[in-house]
Formats: C-alpha cells, sequence, structure tokens
C-alpha cells in the first residue's frame, strides 16, 4: 500500500514567520512577540487551511484471492480527497459503505473509487454478489 | 469523481446490510421488485450486527478511553469521600407533583391518553401491515425502522430519560383492553380473562425467557431485517401475549410476562418521572417529577427472577457491542478452526445452522450466566469481607448472597442505561431519519404522501467529536449515579459497615464501566 500526500500546515507556518523577520530588520523584543503571535496563530489557524486546502491521497490496493494484502484500515483526514485504486485476481465488486460508491474489478481491469472524504466515521468495502461478504478493508475518515 | 454529496438513487444502501436489494430501481413492476426480494431473503447476508441499520462511529481515541477510565476510578472515591455519612438515608426524595399545574391535568385527562393510545395501536396495526404485505426491502418498508429503531432504541430512550411511556403506549395491552370493554359491554359486565391465578413461584421467568428470545432475534436471527418475517414475528407474539393475558389476567401478564413492559420499566426506574395509577394504596394517580435513579432505591430485595431479569438485560446490551469487536471475531476463528469445535459445528451446519450463529448464540447465554454468576460471586464476597474486617458475625439467614445480590441489581442499570445511550445514539439520530421517507411511503410501493420520499439520510449529522465526547461524559455520569445508589443501598443493608462492606460491589462497578468504555474503543468490525 502506498500513498502520496504533501504537508501543507507546516510549510505554511515556517514560511509566514521568515517573511515576518525580513521585513523588519531591527529583530527586537517586540517583533520577536509579533512573530510569535505570528507562528502561533499560523499553528493554530493552518489545520482550519488545511482542511480547506486539497490533499490529494492515493492508495494502490490488490485483492488476492478475496483478501487484501496489508492492512486492512486506511486512515485519512476529513476533507481529504481520496482515490482507492483496486486490483484484483477475481472479478469482483466493491461497495464502499455510507458513500456508497460502488466498482467492478476484474483482473483485466483494474478499478478506482475517487471521492472527496466529506463525512467522518467509519466505513467498510465489502465485495458484493454471492457468498460471504465479510469486509476486505476499513476506510477512517478521522475529523 | 464521484461527488459524494449527490448520491445515486441508490441511497437506500448507505447502510446495506443487504447488499444484493440495493440497487432496486423504484419504478421496477412490483412483481420483479417482489422476486428480487424474496431471492435476497434467501441469500441472507450473514453480516451479524445489532438490530438494523449500521454504525459508522470512530472507536474512543486511545487518550479519551484512559481518561475516561481515569475518571471513573477518581471519581468512585470522590463519591464515596463525599458521602461517607454513616446515617442509613430513608428511601424519601424530593417529588413535584405535576399534576398540581393545570396544563399537565389537562394534558393528562381521559381522552387525550384514549387519542393516544389509539394512535399508538394505528402504527401497530400500520407497521404490522407493511411488514407482511409492503415491499420486502428493509430500507423501503416501515417495519424495519419502527422495529428497531423507533420503538427498541427510541422507546428505550424515552424510558429511561422521560418516563415509563411504554405502559401509556404499549398497543398489546390497548387492544387486549378494548377487547375486555366490549365483552363486557356484549355479556353484561362479565370479564374477559378466565383469571387462573398467576403462581407465585413463576416470578418474572416468563419475561426473562421472552427477552432472551427477543435478544437473539436482535443480535442474532438472521431473518430480523426481513419485513415478511419481522411481521410475523410481531403478531405472533401479540396472540401469545394476548393468550396470556387472557388465561391469567392483564395486569398480572403486563408484570410479570410480558418481558417488554418489564424491561422498559427497569429503564423506566432510572427516569426522572414517576407514574402511580390510583389502587387500594394509593387514593387517587400521581404523576410526580423526582431526581434521575432514584427509581432504582428499593426498600426491600428483588426476587430472584427479576435479578436474573436486569442481568439479562444488562449482559444483551453488553454482548451487543462486544459481538462488533475484533475479540468477538478471534474467538469466532478460534472456535472454528479447533478441531472438536468445528466437527460440531459443521454438524450443526449440516441440520442448517449457520456455524457463526451458533457460536454467537452460545457466546450471548454465556454472557447472560457469566453476569449472575459474577454478580453472586461478587455478593459473596462482600459477606466474607465484611465478615473478615469486622469480625461481624453474620446472623444466620438474615443476610445471604442472594438477598445481597437481589438488593444491589438494580444500582447497575444507570451503567447499563448509560452505555446503551453513547451506543445507540448516533444510530438513532442518522437511522432515524428514514422514517422521513417512510412516514410518505410505508409500504415501499413507490408513494410520496407528505413528499418527503425522497429525503437522503445524512450521515454526518454526528459528529465523531460530540459522539467521543458524549460518550464518554454519559458514562462517567451513569457510573457516578450507580456508586451512589450503591453506597445508599450498602447504607441500608451494612448500616456502619458501609463503607467497607460496599468496595467489592464498587469494583465490580469500575470493572463493568471500564468494560463498557473499552468497547466504545474498539473499531467496529463487520
Amino acid at each position: 500500500m502506498t500513498y502520496v500526500a504533501n504537508t501543507l500546515p507546516s510549510a505554511i507556518a515556517s514560511r509566514g514567520q521568515r517573511q515576518a523577520c525580513n521585513e523588519n530588520a531591527f529583530c527586537t523584543r517586540r517583533d520577536f512577540l509579533r512573530v510569535t503571535a505570528i507562528a502561533v496563530f499560523a499553528a493554530i489557524a493552518a489545520p482550519g487551511f488545511a482542511a480547506d486546502a486539497t490533499r490529494r491521497k492515493v492508495f494502490t490496493l490488490s485483492i488476492v484471492n478475496g483478501a487484501l494484502r496489508g492492512d486492512d484500515t486506511i486512515k485519512v483526514q476529513q476533507g481529504d480527497d481520496i482515490e482507492l485504486r483496486w486490483s484484483s485476481d477475481k472479478p469482483m465488486e466493491l461497495h464502499l459503505h455510507g458513500y456508497d460508491i460502488e466498482v467492478r474489478v476484474a483482473p483485466s481491469a483494474p478499478a478506482a473509487m475517487s471521492f472527496k472524504a466529506s463525512i467522518p466515521g467509519r466505513f467498510p468495502v465489502e465485495p458484493h454478489g454471492g457468498g460471504r461478504h465479510h469486509p476486505i478493508l476499513y476506510l477512517e475518515v478521522h475529523p | 469523481m464521484a461527488d459524494v454529496t449527490t448520491r445515486s438513487s441508490t441511497w437506500k444502501c448507505i447502510h446495506s446490510l443487504f447488499p444484493l436489494n440495493c440497487p432496486f430501481p423504484r419504478r421496477m413492476p412490483r412483481v420483479a421488485r417482489f422476486l428480487l426480494a424474496a431471492m435476497s431473503a434467501i441469500a441472507t447476508s450473514p453480516v451479524l450486527a445489532h438490530g438494523f441499520g449500521q454504525r459508522f462511529d470512530l472507536p474512543l481515541p486511545l487518550w479519551l478511553w484512559l481518561t475516561g477510565a481515569g475518571a471513573t476510578i477518581a471519581l468512585t472515591f470522590v463519591v464515596m469521600a463525599v458521602f461517607v455519612a454513616e446515617r442509613p438515608v430513608d428511601a424519601r426524595y424530593p417529588r413535584v407533583e405535576l399534576l398540581r399545574f393545570p396544563v399537565v391535568r389537562w394534558a393528562a385527562n381521559g381522552t387525550t391518553v384514549a387519542l393516544i393510545r389509539a394512535l399508538a395501536v394505528l402504527l401497530f396495526v400500520l407497521t404490522a401491515c407493511a411488514g407482511l404485505i409492503g415491499n420486502q426491502d428493509p430500507y423501503s418498508n416501515l417495519i424495519t425502522t419502527m422495529v428497531w429503531i423507533v420503538w427498541w432504541v427510541g422507546v428505550a430512550f424515552t424510558c429511561a430519560l422521560i418516563g415509563d411511556v411504554w405502559t401509556l403506549v404499549n398497543p398489546l395491552r390497548t387492544l387486549y383492553a378494548w377487547a375486555e370493554g366490549a365483552y363486557a359491554t356484549v355479556t353484561g359486565g362479565r370479564s374477559l380473562s378466565r383469571g387462573r391465578r398467576y403462581p407465585a413461584w413463576l416470578g418474572t421467568w416468563p419475561a426473562v425467557l421472552v427477552f432472551l428470545g427477543f435478544a437473539w432475534a436482535e443480535l442474532i436471527w438472521g431473518n430480523k431485517d426481513v419485513p415478511r418475517q419481522l411481521g410475523i414475528a410481531l403478531v405472533v407474539y401479540a396472540a401469545l401475549t394476548w393468550l396470556a393475558m387472557f388465561v391469567f389476567d392483564r395486569e398480572s401478564w403486563l408484570a410479570h410476562g410480558e418481558g417488554f413492559s418489564v424491561a422498559f420499566g427497569v429503564l423506566a426506574r432510572f427516569a426522572p418521572t414517576e407514574f402511580v395509577a390510583a389502587s387500594r394504596d394509593v387514593p387517587r394517580r400521581r404523576f410526580d417529577l423526582r431526581p434521575p435513579g432514584v427509581g432504582l432505591m428499593t426498600s426491600r430485595p428483588v426476587s430472584w427472577s427479576f435479578m436474573a431479569f436486569v442481568l439479562l438485560m444488562l449482559a444483551t446490551v453488553t454482548f451487543d457491542g462486544f459481538q462488533e469487536t475484533s475479540l468477538m471475531q478471534r474467538i469466532d476463528t478460534a472456535t472454528q478452526s479447533s478441531h472438536a469445535m468445528s466437527a460440531f459445528l459443521f454438524a450443526l451446519s449440516e441440520w442448517g445452522f449457520d456455524e457463526s450463529r451458533v457460536t454467537h448464540t452460545f457466546m450471548l447465554v454465556a454472557f447472560a450466566v457469566a453476569f449472575v454468576a459474577i454478580f453472586w460471586l461478587t455478593s459473596w464476597v462482600t459477606l466474607h469481607w465484611i465478615a473478615g474486617r469486622r469480625g461481624l458475625r453474620l446472623q444466620g439467614g438474615e443476610l445471604t448472597a442472594s438477598t445481597t445480590a437481589c438488593s444491589f441489581v438494580l444500582t447497575l442499570v444507570p451503567i447499563a442505561v448509560a452505555y446503551h445511550l453513547s451506543h445507540y445514539f448516533s444510530l438513532l439520530l442518522t437511522a432515524g431519519q428514514f422514517l422521513i421517507p417512510l412516514v410518505s411511503d410505508p409500504f415501499g410501493w413507490g408513494w410520496d404522501l407528505f413528499g418527503t420520499a425522497g429525503y437522503k439520510v445524512n450521515l454526518a449529522i454526528v459528529s465523531p467529536y460530540v459522539f467521543w465526547y458524549g460518550a464518554v461524559g454519559i458514562i462517567v455520569l451513569g457510573h457516578v449515579i450507580a456508586v451512589y445508589l450503591a453506597h445508599v443501598a450498602a447504607l441500608r443493608l451494612f448500616g456502619r459497615h458501609a463503607l467497607i462492606g460496599e468496595i467489592p460491589m464498587l469494583l465490580l462497578m469500575v470493572a463493568y464501566t471500564t468494560l463498557s468504555l473499552w468497547i466504545l474503543a474498539q473499531p467496529i468490525v463487520g
């Protein structure tokens, strides 16, 4: 399982701090306080920005003999753009509950579920159609 | 990219336990839909979850679970320290007579009560009919949402938080009372019931059986969300209840055998209101406001069968959460891979029993037995603990482990009520929304009586923070109330030895509360 994500919050915070100090030639105590205040504000506000900013996460998931290889739980943040790329050695239908997305995956035809993780919670992905339906993956969307 | 906010027409699938039913086009010919429903009823999904609907709650974060457990232990000592008074507390408590107020008197008049009862009967008939003749997709039929969400979760919450509403609305009681009235009018005042004396030794054991059957149906039965099966279960239970009311009489069966009247009655003891009908001892009816939980204080030990009933309720509520943890899944795997067990289970599956259902049924009964055993053992330890610590001679026969257990059992109820609330409130708020489209289309026939048939359920209505902090707050609060009640019971039972004597019981309460929190901290697995 691989995933790609950029870390916006720390980038915002460090840039804000550096600019503030460069504009003022004298880094007095007042400046220091001002910079600190900005840094603190940035640190508090950053998660807010991060929720708005598009964070794209791509997961590559391969199913072998009806079971997922690797960890069965994926954790993401609310607001992230998620892409689940499925491949399977057998044709099957996958259903992400809660978000209610269904895809058909076959050995020759990998499939993808793309969506914005807008609802927090823990959502199972179940293979549908005939036989048992134990979830093969859980998607945890954390607030 | 699929937009989540604009869900497809298969929105009813979001809680799907019944995958084959999901892509039902609403405009499909009725015959075809019925055939599809019948097919999927046979290919029942083996997913085991409580009643109906699926919870998508995130598990409690570790730090919150530990904080809750820590607060539980700390507050236990605080309550003990605050209420160290060694004098016995009398059973009286402050009450506000609500019938003093004209508004309440006006609202509680005979006509209003009769109207509410008639409405409840109408709803019962509508629900049963929907189950028997309506669309067999569980999310398009009123009966599944009505039984598992509105009635079992909603009425239980109302009884615990407001008052014994089940006695007011119970449609089985109302219908039988109507039949009694009609019979008396026709025959000139003869009683419909045969009036056999209810045998005292039977206690509330019939209610224990009813509740065990119900708990099995709620937690394990594969057809619990097949509308027709649920409708048949409803009608059969009603018939059995009326038969028993006919043999004995209405009120004694409601008190001993109607499992739901007994169960909701236990929850209503926690409620902040109390209704007492006029009788020989009570000159006129009373409707009082009281502090929550005081109804659980008893002046006399309850009967053995009633104690078993309360512990069965507690055990099923805990088992409900437990069977969704990965520990239960590991137990399942272990039993199925053990040689002797798998041979036994295979033999049973030849007879048509599902292997995991057999395991879960066994676990449910084991939970109930374990609850009774552990509780009785704690009571036994309590007595010997006091005797050992204080050199107290237990007077022969007066205070036994059984009387101790029967005196303390109701003090555990607040913890169970709190766990029940935390476990279910997000489900009530999400799956409860199914009622909005169902009001317009109760039979799933494509009607739109009030223009709400197209309503889409909003899953994000309960934020995880509300769920987490709410759940932990409610459970810790329930624990504090339970500890206080146990303290009062200990004072009454052990007098000046109360502080020492209550320690085993309080340890049990801490363990029970911590177990409840632990279950909420486990990720829900299929």
